[in-house]
């Protein structure tokens, strides 16, 4: 696989080891190296997410619209006070089907990156986790119309349920966007993630002060058939700084990022006693 | 921002806003009978 503008040492997928996976062939994504072949990776994302929106939009706005049009019912046998107006149905079919369809979506949404193998580098924007804030939040508007409903027709009893649910929807929606809040901005634009970045800068370092044992590293044997040379500990940490350096450039690594990583190496060679 | 970034974050403002339109849409099509 050529990887010309990375100068990170490449860990093979599980596929890509087969030699079944290629590269994203505009280089726009890093799946292949957390063993997904692009085309997966854009696939799972443009269906997982158009189907979890399109099923959260679709059941919140049905039965936001059954609650407008409030108690009907159409029978062939009994004389209805209120029949129910056309299209009643299918939207009571859609309030049923839809979950199905997001669940569809959110599997492969969620599945699109191997998270065995995570990227730490860049993995596109994670937005997930707005499902639920979005279908409670969504029902407690839905709980709020109906209130409003009962409220015109001066049931106080239905309207302070309604209240009451909407409170609760509103805590359950909003509860999980307040905890993860610090985690909302790099979810939503994507990016590396933290902990996930702590373990690479651990990697890197082992890579700078070890052997040639670690698996990152490729050691061409030299064409005479000689031995490999010793790459002395000073070379290897002076190849952990300038492969965080390459990051850092091309984007990968925040300036916080980079400093943290850097700082984790350095640490690293002086506690081997350098 | 690299590239990989902004090409993902196109690519899932894009989906968002066409599957939201499409499910809004397709739910006044059905309440409109």
């Amino acid at each position: 696989m050529a990887s010309g503008r990375s100068r990170l040492p490449h860990v093979p997928g599980r596929g890509e080891r087969r030699g079944r996976y290629r590269a994203h062939p505009l280089r726009l994504c890093y799946a292949p190296r957390v063993g997904t072949p692009w085309w997966r990776y854009t696939w799972r994302t443009t269906l997982g997410l158009g189907f979890l929106t399109f099923s959260v939009t679709a059941m919140v706005t049905a039965v936001l619209r059954l609650v407008e049009i409030g108690s009907c019912a159409t029978s062939p046998v009994y004389v209805t006070i209120r029949p129910c107006p056309e299209g009643a149905e299918a939207l009571i079919g859609l309030v049923a089907g839809a979950p199905l369809l997001g669940f569809l979506g959110l599997a492969l949404y969620v599945t699109r990156i191997d998270r065995r193998r995570p990227s730490p580098f860049d993995d596109g924007p994670d937005w997930s986790t707005w499902a639920w804030p979005a279908l409670f939040l969504g029902f407690a508007r839905v709980f709020v119309v109906a209130a409003n409903a009962f409220a015109a027709v001066e049931e106080t009893g239905g309207a302070i349920g309604m209240w009451v649910c909407a409170a609760v929807f509103v805590l359950m929606g909003g509860g999980p966007l307040l905890l993860n809040r610090h985690a909302l901005p790099a979810q939503a634009f994507g990016g590396p993630r933290r902990q996930e970045l702590a373990s690479v800068a651990e990697r890197f370092a082992s890579a700078a002060t070890q052997p040639a044992s670690v698996p990152d590293r490729v050691i061409v044997p030299p064409a005479d058939g000689g031995s490999a040379p010793e790459r002395s500990p000073a070379d290897d940490l002076a190849g952990a700084l300038e492969r965080l350096a390459a990051l850092h450039r091309a984007g990968h690594l925040g300036d916080a990022e980079f400093s943290a990583a850097k700082a984790q190496v350095l640490r690293r060679a002086r506690s081997e006693g350098r | 921002m690299s590239p990989a970034r902004r090409y993902m974050l196109v690519l899932h403002v894009l989906v968002v806003a066409g599957a939201g339109w499409l499910a809004l849409w397709l739910v006044s099509r059905i309440a409109a009978g």
